[in-house]
């Protein structure tokens, strides 16, 4: 896990150091765009400041050191430490992406059970055919549409994620409601796909299991239907899903950029586009690492859980074939 | 096959519901009422649109506290037949005519069983609470995910009014009784921690534990060993006696059948060709197809050089080219042409404790084994799963390395050792020995054509042109009895005797001198079975071939094999000509194997007695000679006579042995 993130680190800081330039040439480049003069000496000292001029390897010894002890740079655009920039946003973050984890599983479950139990059903070819229709639209169009929608029908604006006379203002039960309010369009939109995806391989998962001989089985012993399917294939189909939610984290704080922008959430998916745009190395490359991090854990996660799970994986760890 | 459905005419089975009087009569004896009554079943399998049915008109009972055993080949109907009875049909399958008529108690009234809805509580409360079943795969049957004790005791509380802390002691007495040695540790254990012939014992535990009136053991014991399934069937044997419950055994093995039944009945294509009591239905078989699968099976009785009748017999035809090939090798009979000397072969396993870390612990999958194969015989080696004979097998055709010892090849071109062979040496020499595999399913790629499966030995080492290869692969075909004219066609569209055929003629495509042959037979129906046997015999006699055969099944090996070593724990104990090692069997273990071996024959029945007595299946150990003193090299291969050797201490004097 250690020489993951290790590996991981190094590919981030080197990737981000790819293209030609760094945050200091961006700036001066705006600036110029802007009309205004350069003064050489002021820019040197940024870079020095900043510690620029030093070798590659120096500074990634100095960002690695930092971020393990906490400190995770500095953010040159919006001139203020990188944990000041992500901390406001990565609980808003987290909540969205919770909610939508769960609006997954909430909707994925049932309508993948009901397609395996009733294959080749009309209901089976209905509910398949809305989920291709989910996994098919891009997020961001289903945004744009959905916002419109919302916009001359019910007359809200369902851009942001709470009403604007609450941004920056203390917790308060109006404010929790109003980003209650604001989370229901963002949930559904990023959820689309993730949910298509997850009802498609729910029930091949189960279709699977559900002609083994183990189920036939408990269908002998008479135990009733719906507990012999929830007993038996169900549980054994969770594998997949367990084994998923390491890669679940991640994919859906990053794949809801594109959405966060076009529904302006403050989230961390914009913020890690326009420091990726402007150069913006330590805001950029402390987040790629956070989501490196997440990744790694929620595998490490799901491994444990899948152990207490499935007692092969447990009892058989670790076997020589 | 005339489709005769004639039922036999000394049957005393009431077989329709309006014969009341027989019933009423029956009523007397309070052991011989009908549990089940099957009526003019009809059962169909939707295919997309269009029934085809599978069971045509069955009609027979099961007796309270008697054993029917259902016989027929695979695709004959019975183990849907028996999920009807139960109401666990697949989807697409549906009764589509007559009833299922069941009984508890002779003063009870019949119930008709069609009439409910598989998923109907009437059915669930029966299902697993009067009438259980144990399936063929102890590997799969249980939930890999649950421990053996949940898996019990959910029987038990869906069907039982029974308090939770009461589960637990009920299952382990349970598990006492189907022969666990620990059963209170096995209530927590899972189903993978535990041999095949344990799982099956669980599955029987838990069909038992709600003392079911009727279990039905769809063949029970066709996955486990012949030693395990003779305990399995003394087992169930007295399992019923104890509890006073009808068995419908489903099998294809007649010799299980002359040791279990009551009664039987013979399925064919859906259809009921014979049902009668097990006396008459083996001393004095009346329908065509039962006598020929009678005949069809190899029997350790039967004279030594007595010949299988298939059911088909196949015609097949000798290219001339390999005719030369088989002057060639039939010039010099009985030459040495393989030697196997010393050969060992370990493996390292861990064995996980825990979460973490673990112990090694190296099995000897072969130990220290030397035999050799004259040219033109068939030898023979017999052994149960886990002895070793496939690891030997994969070191003779060089696709393991061994650990140590030696193969010497010796044919007209003189000696060759075949360990020091690699690289294009290696490859070239491969064309001298072929493989025929056990299972006709998987050993065949069911995206190439016949053709290309019959070709590609041929590309690999660049004989002939395409068009040669072509010709040669038709005639290839005619060998084993094929048409020409299916190359074209893929793997699925034949059948399992038809698969191992091709397997053969791919094996022979390299004109090779030495087959080995890994349980050819084992996968295939009683009546195919001859007719592939039948084959290779034909085929060794014509072409001059050498076979190494090994198989589990000691009747077939004694059909085909000249000399036979009997492999036990990586080691060979026995090994002798074949009418010596069955007349005079001296060690052990092999007399074991024989004793366990079921006959399709009611004169000569298994010592069920004996057999569930002999508790040490798994730690067998011998008395003297025959067992090691100090745990490793005192043994050895001495020479009974010219033709048999014995694994005894060292030093043990022959004559001691001979009694």
């Amino acid at each position: 896990m250690i020489p993951t993130l290790v590996l991981a680190s190094i590919v981030i800081f080197t990737i981000i150091q790819l293209p030609p330039g760094d945050y200091v040439e961006s700036y001066i480049g705006e600036l110029l765009a802007a009309g205004e003069s350069v003064d050489l000496e002021r820019v040197e000292y940024l870079r020095a400041e900043y510690g620029l001029d030093q070798p590659m390897w120096k500074r990634y010894l100095l960002w690695i050191t930092n971020f393990v002890q906490g400190d995770f740079g500095y953010s040159f655009e919006n001139q203020r430490p990188v944990s000041e920039v992500v901390g406001n946003r990565l609980w808003l973050t987290i909540l969205v992406s919770f909610a939508t984890i769960i609006l997954t599983w909430v909707i994925a479950f049932p309508i993948g059970i009901y397609s395996a139990t009733h294959q080749y059903s009309w209901g089976d070819y209905g509910l398949t055919f809305l989920g291709l229709l989910g996994l098919a639209t891009p997020n961001f169009l289903l945004a744009l549409v959905m916002m419109y929608f919302a916009q001359t029908i019910f007359g809200v604006s369902i851009g942001g994620l709470m009403d604007k006379e609450f941004i920056d203002q203390p917790m308060s039960w109006p404010k929790f409601w109003s980003v209650l309010e604001h989370l229901i369009v963002p949930t559904v939109v990023i959820g689309t796909a993730g949910t298509a995806a997850m009802i498609r391989r729910i029930r091949a998962n189960l279709l699977d299991e559900l002609e083994k001989q183990y189920v036939i089985t408990a269908r002998a012993k008479g135990v009733p239907p719906f507990k012999a399917l929830v007993k038996y294939p169900l549980r054994m189909s969770l594998n997949f899903f367990v084994a998923d939610i390491g890669s679940l984290l991640p994919s859906i704080i990053s794949g809801a950029e594109i959405v966060s922008i076009v529904l302006s959430l403050q989230t961390t998916g914009p913020l890690l586009i326009t420091a990726l745009k402007s150069q913006d190395m330590y805001l950029a490359g402390s987040f790629l690492m956070f989501l490196a991090t997440l990744t790694v854990i929620g595998v490490l996660l799901s491994d444990i859980a899948l152990g207490f799970l499935d007692p092969r994986i447990r009892l058989q760890g670790g076997a020589d074939k | 096959m005339p489709p005769v459905v004639d039922n036999h005419s000394n049957s005393k089975m009431p077989l329709s519901n309006t014969d009341m009087a027989a019933v009423a009569s029956m009523r007397e004896h309070k052991q011989c009422h009908d549990i089940i009554r099957i009526d003019d079943l009809h059962i169909a399998i939707d295919l997309k649109g269009t029934d085809l049915e599978v069971v045509r008109g069955a009609s027979f009972r099961i007796p309270a506290g008697k054993t029917v055993a259902l016989v027929g080949e695979s695709g004959s109907g019975k183990s849907i037949l028996a999920q009807s009875i139960l109401g666990i049909l697949p989807r697409v399958a549906r009764v589509t005519q007559g009833s299922i008529w069941f009984r508890e108690e002779v003063d009870d009234d019949a119930i008709d069983l069609t009439s409910f809805a598989d998923n109907s509580a009437e059915r669930i409360s029966l299902r697993g609470g009067k009438i259980s079943i144990i399936f063929q795969e102890p590997m799969t049957s249980l939930s890999p995910l649950h421990t053996i004790g949940n898996q019990i005791g959910e029987a038990l509380e869906l069907h039982r009014d029974i308090s939770r802390k009461d589960v637990e002691p009920t299952v382990v007495d349970m598990l006492r009784l189907v022969g666990f040695p620990k059963p209170e540790a096995a209530f927590s254990m899972y189903s993978m921690e535990l041999s095949g012939g344990l799982r099956q014992r669980a599955m029987i535990a838990m069909a038992l534990v709600c003392n079911p009136a009727l279990l039905i053991a769809d063949e029970p014991t066709t996955a486990l060993d012949v030693s395990m399934q003779a305990k399995i069937l003394g087992l169930l044997k007295e399992l019923q006696e104890k509890l006073h419950m009808a068995v419908m055994l489903i099998t294809h093995d007649l010799g299980v059948v002359a040791n279990m039944a009551d009664e039987v009945v013979v399925m064919y294509h859906g259809q009921i060709m014979e049902a009668g009591p097990v006396e008459s239905i083996f001393r004095n078989p009346q329908h065509d197809y039962l006598k020929a699968l009678l005949n069809a099976v190899p029997d350790l009785d039967m004279a030594y050089d007595a010949k299988l009748e298939s059911l088909r017999d196949i015609e097949h035809e000798i290219p001339k080219s390999m005719l030369r090939d088989a002057d060639i090798r039939q010039s010099a009979p009985n030459t040495q042409l393989l030697s196997v000397s010393n050969l060992s072969k370990s493996f390292v396993t861990k064995k996980s404790k825990g979460w973490f870390g673990g112990d090694k612990t190296i099995v000897r999958a072969v130990n220290d084994i030397s035999f050799d194969v004259k040219r033109g015989e068939c030898f023979g080696i017999v052994g149960e799963s886990g002895c070793g004979k496939t690891t030997l097998l994969k070191m003779l055709v060089r696709a393991l390395t061994p650990d140590s010892g030696n193969i010497t090849w010796q044919d007209q071109d003189g000696e060759i050792d075949m360990l020091s062979l690699d690289g294009e040496k290696l490859k070239e020499f491969r064309q001298k020995i072929q493989m025929v595999f056990q299972d006709p399913f998987s050993s065949l790629s069911p995206r190439s054509t016949v053709l290309n499966i019959l070709k590609e030995p041929m590309e690999v080492h660049g004989i002939g042109s395409s068009r040669e290869q072509a010709e040669y692969a038709a005639e290839l075909m005619r060998l084993v009895g094929l048409q020409p004219t299916f190359l074209g066609r893929y793997p699925h569209s034949f059948s399992g005797g038809q698969r191992q055929r091709i397997g053969i003629a791919r094996a022979l495509a390299l004109r090779p001198d030495l087959l080995v042959c890994d349980e050819p037979v084992s996968a295939l129906d009683v009546s195919v079975q001859a007719q592939v046997l039948n084959l290779l015999k034909q085929l060794q006699s014509e072409l001059g071939l050498t076979y190494i055969f090994i198989s589990h099944n000691l009747a077939v090996v004694r059909y085909i094999a000249d000399r036979i070593a009997v492999m036990f724990k990586g080691q060979i104990v026995e090994m002798a000509t074949r009418e010596e090692l069955f007349e005079n069997p001296c060690h052990p273990y092999t007399r074991a194997l024989l004793e366990v071996v079921p006959h399709a024959d009611l004169d000569h029945p298994l010592d069920f007695d004996r057999i569930n007595r002999d508790m040490t299946v798994e730690g067998r150990e011998w008395e003297a000679p025959f067992a090691s003193v100090i745990g490793g090299d005192d043994l050895e291969m001495i020479d009974l006579n010219e033709n048999h050797q014995v694994r005894v201490l060292r030093g043990t004097n022959p004559d001691q042995l001979i009694s």
